[in-house]
């Protein structure tokens, strides 16, 4: 039996980490989000590193439970396709957000875009780019309307790492890796 | 016409917004998924207020976080208050930050910005 103490004892003294694989609800967000604060009023004393950590993660989880939601109308084969994983941890540069979630192929390249233009903005740009979204007239249900990764960006002022996996004809799996470091 | 009150949630602000003084009041969390919902009869609201506003309203708003489900919501807010003050009455908005919460501070100019309204940033009293 491998050493569970031995892990233990490699990870950081205010460490978090924490991982869940199931169904991405709203009574799941909010009990994710407690759980965060509550780890991270004990670890982290830089009140805006806490309040970007749990920014970021509502948008993270958010952004992850509508694109789930499309999911649900085929499955996919093998896979217990309405669940996501994501795992919340940290290491001496900072915060680390893992989200993974099936998608269809037929989103991956108008996502694959938006995301490419995300990378190669700069803070400036990215502001004009959030502010040309949030001034334009179309509204999706939710009403967020793709502002929720130049969100994390613009947060974050990282870029966001991410590939896709090919599952299927139909699936892939998007992996999001969004990290909020501390020197920022 | 009567006053506009809702009771905060966990990811809904606290709204008062009295027509018979011009003080309105958004206090709180903004963190719906759905905030449109949320915010739809906050809007139908202003429109009936615009119809015969008070010479002088005073909005004051406070947010712990807002998401961005809530920020589409919230501009279309701010763009009807523009629109009372574009009618010639005043419009004061108060935009509340907790000291050293840099990003309300930006959010709060941006929108400012946006709407070429102008803004008083005021930093909570601890």
């Amino acid at each position: 039996m491998e050493s569970y103490f031995e892990i233990y004892k490699n990870m950081l003294p205010n460490s978090i980490k924490l991982s869940y694989k199931g169904t991405v609800t709203f009574q799941l967000i909010d009990s994710i989000l407690q759980i965060i604060s509550s780890r991270l009023d004990v670890i982290e004393d830089n009140i805006n590193i806490r309040r970007k950590v749990y920014c970021v993660l509502m948008e993270c989880l958010q952004n992850l439970s509508i694109h789930i939601e499309e999911i649900e109308k085929l499955p996919v084969k093998n896979y217990d396709s309405t669940c996501a994983l994501l795992t919340i941890e940290n290491d001496n540069n900072g915060y680390i957000i893992s989200t993974g979630n099936f998608i269809q192929n037929e989103r991956i390249q108008p996502l694959q875009k938006r995301l490419e233009e995300i990378n190669k903005s700069n803070i400036d740009e990215l502001k004009i780019l959030y502010n040309k979204i949030l001034t334009n007239n179309t509204y999706n249900a939710k009403g967020g309307g793709g502002l929720g990764f130049i969100d994390i960006a613009r947060k974050t002022n990282e870029k966001l790492d991410y590939n896709f996996v090919k599952v299927d004809n139909l699936y892939s799996f998007f992996h999001l890796e969004v990290k909020i470091k501390k020197s920022n | 016409m009567e006053p506009l009150k809702i009771e905060p949630t966990l990811k809904t602000p606290y709204i008062l917004f009295d027509a018979s003084t011009g003080i309105f009041d958004i206090k709180g969390m903004s963190c719906a998924e759905y905030a449109r919902e949320f915010y739809a009869p906050i809007n139908e609201w202003l429109d009936s207020y615009s119809k015969n506003p008070l010479s002088e309203t005073i909005v004051n708003i406070q947010f712990k976080y807002f998401n961005t489900s809530s920020a589409k919501s919230l501009l279309l807010l701010l763009q009807k208050l523009k629109a009372i003050k574009s009618n010639g009455y005043n419009v004061a908005i108060n935009w509340f930050y907790e000291k050293n919460d840099e990003q309300m501070i930006q959010d709060g100019e941006n929108y400012s910005e946006i709407l070429s309204l102008p803004f008083n940033l005021k930093e909570i009293e601890q």
